[in-house]
């Protein structure tokens, strides 16, 4: 029964063994490439030999993964991806083709077994004509059906309570930082009182630095992914510091956002102690997050008391490990 | 769209011929009676145009999206075939190995609490 993180950047897939828990991750980014000719074609499947990627009906070929990242910096281009802030891209039109294909890759063929994969809460920051959770979630489940799995969604900062929050009797407060977006989930004794996302995460980040040293966003969060730099350190390289411009930005925006929902909500539970604030995802791996992002919270005005604000064990795998508890239930 | 482009085109010719009837001493207009003309052209138009410009309040996102079977009936038409694709990317598959040994406490600290509601 094993757990599944859809995020925009990953797709990580979490499955119980005897040595622990095996995670496996795929990269779910694709570059197109269309042979001219005949030969051409067959000049490219042999280029291609060691790179993973898969021969789409209409004879191209589609690179997938870090591969297809590599091979679209090389080229002065950005590499697509299947998902878009979080759900199924509208910009691609392959982009479902894509993830099913990578979805059998990853699992293979189920046999009716339960599968908990991760959705994202409704964005508070997009109308809900324009963003709809709901049809990404019914195809994922769809997609996960034909592939023989009985599919279950589960909201994606859930997930990260149900892993991290086990010693605070599940309250507290999870945030993933994914690519696409910043889930949010506020839980009270396992229950989910308040869940929602915004759409600006690390891709903003990479979008906007990307746009402000002109370069594209795939060369940029290349860069990012292979430079060791601290958030509110000087820096020497003008994409490192657009970079920590950015990110300074994205959290205060998720902070500012954290405390407007708050404010708009009547019901909060009155929780006897301070909660705890657990944060997970890719964004949150530069150094400094955790502190920028925890002076912009304590100056916030909140209806509980915020304690400890710490990062989840495995900042990669706590929401596939979060599946694979709920998997369990 | 088209009672808009009506009623602009009625009002137009109406100010174009006024206009011209005063400037031909045909037909005296004196210069209330132009900025009233203008002032019902303007209200017209604005009038005409307001359901084009205007957007509804902001629908809470539940009631706004589709519903269950309306996604179900679009889903189940967007079957995507993925029998015909050749390829492997099992060569990029990275798989990390990790001691857990707190994961059958989650589950049963949180199978417990869910069981009691």
């Amino acid at each position: 029964m094993p757990g599944l993180d859809i995020g925009t950047s990953f797709i990580v897939k979490a499955e119980e063994s005897k040595k622990g828990v095996n995670y496996t991750e795929f990269r779910d980014a694709f570059y197109r490439l269309k042979p001219n000719s005949v030969i051409a074609a067959k000049m490219m499947e042999k280029s291609l030999s060691s790179v993973a990627h898969f021969k789409d009906s209409d004879g191209s070929f589609v690179l997938v993964g870090y591969d297809a990242i590599e091979k679209a910096v090389e080229r002065h281009e950005s590499a697509l991806r299947p998902m878009h802030r979080g759900i199924i891209s509208k910009r691609e039109p392959e982009a479902r083709k894509v993830l099913k294909f990578i979805f059998s890759q990853l699992l293979g063929q189920g046999s009716g077994e339960k599968l908990v994969y991760t959705v994202p809460a409704q964005p508070v920051d997009q109308s809900g004509e324009d963003f709809d959770i709901s049809f990404h979630e019914d195809v994922i489940k769809k997609d996960l059906g034909d592939l023989g799995w009985q599919a279950e969604s589960l909201g994606e900062a859930e997930a990260i309570c149900y892993s991290e929050l086990e010693n605070d009797d599940y309250t507290g407060v999870a945030i993933s930082a994914g690519s696409g977006m910043q889930n949010i989930c506020i839980m009270s004794a396992g229950d989910s009182v308040l869940s929602f996302s915004s759409t600006k995460s690390g891709d903003y980040v990479d979008h906007m630095a990307a746009q402000s040293v002109n370069l594209p966003d795939s060369e940029v969060q290349m860069i990012k992914e292979n430079t060791k730099f601290k958030l509110g350190d000087q820096h020497d390289s003008q994409v490192i510091t657009a970079l920590d411009i950015y990110y300074k930005r994205l959290i205060n925006y998720t902070v500012k956002q954290i405390s407007h929902q708050l404010s708009q909500i009547d019901n909060i539970p009155k929780f006897s102690k301070p909660l705890p604030v657990v944060i997970a995802g890719g964004t949150s791996l530069v150094d400094g997050y955790l502190e920028e992002f925890e002076k912009a919270l304590r100056v916030q005005e909140l209806p509980f008391a915020i304690g400890e604000i710490r990062y989840a064990n495995d900042r990669i795998h706590a929401v596939a490990r979060g599946c694979l508890i709920a998997s369990s239930l | 769209m088209l009672s808009y482009a009506l009623i602009v085109f009625f009002f137009s010719s109406s100010a174009i011929i006024m206009i011209m009837a005063r400037r031909t001493k045909s037909v005296s207009f004196s210069d209330s009676d132009i900025t009233r003309l203008a002032t019902s052209i303007s209200k017209a138009v604005v009038q005409a145009i307001e359901p084009l410009t205007k957007r509804g309040p902001v629908i809470d996102h539940v009631s706004s999206s589709p519903s269950a079977l309306d996604i179900e009936d679009k889903v189940v038409a967007m079957s995507i075939d993925i029998e015909g694709l050749e390829g492997n990317i099992q060569e990029q598959v990275e798989t990390i190995i990790r001691e857990d040994a707190g994961l059958q406490k989650s589950k049963s600290k949180l199978a417990a609490l869910k069981g009691k509601k």
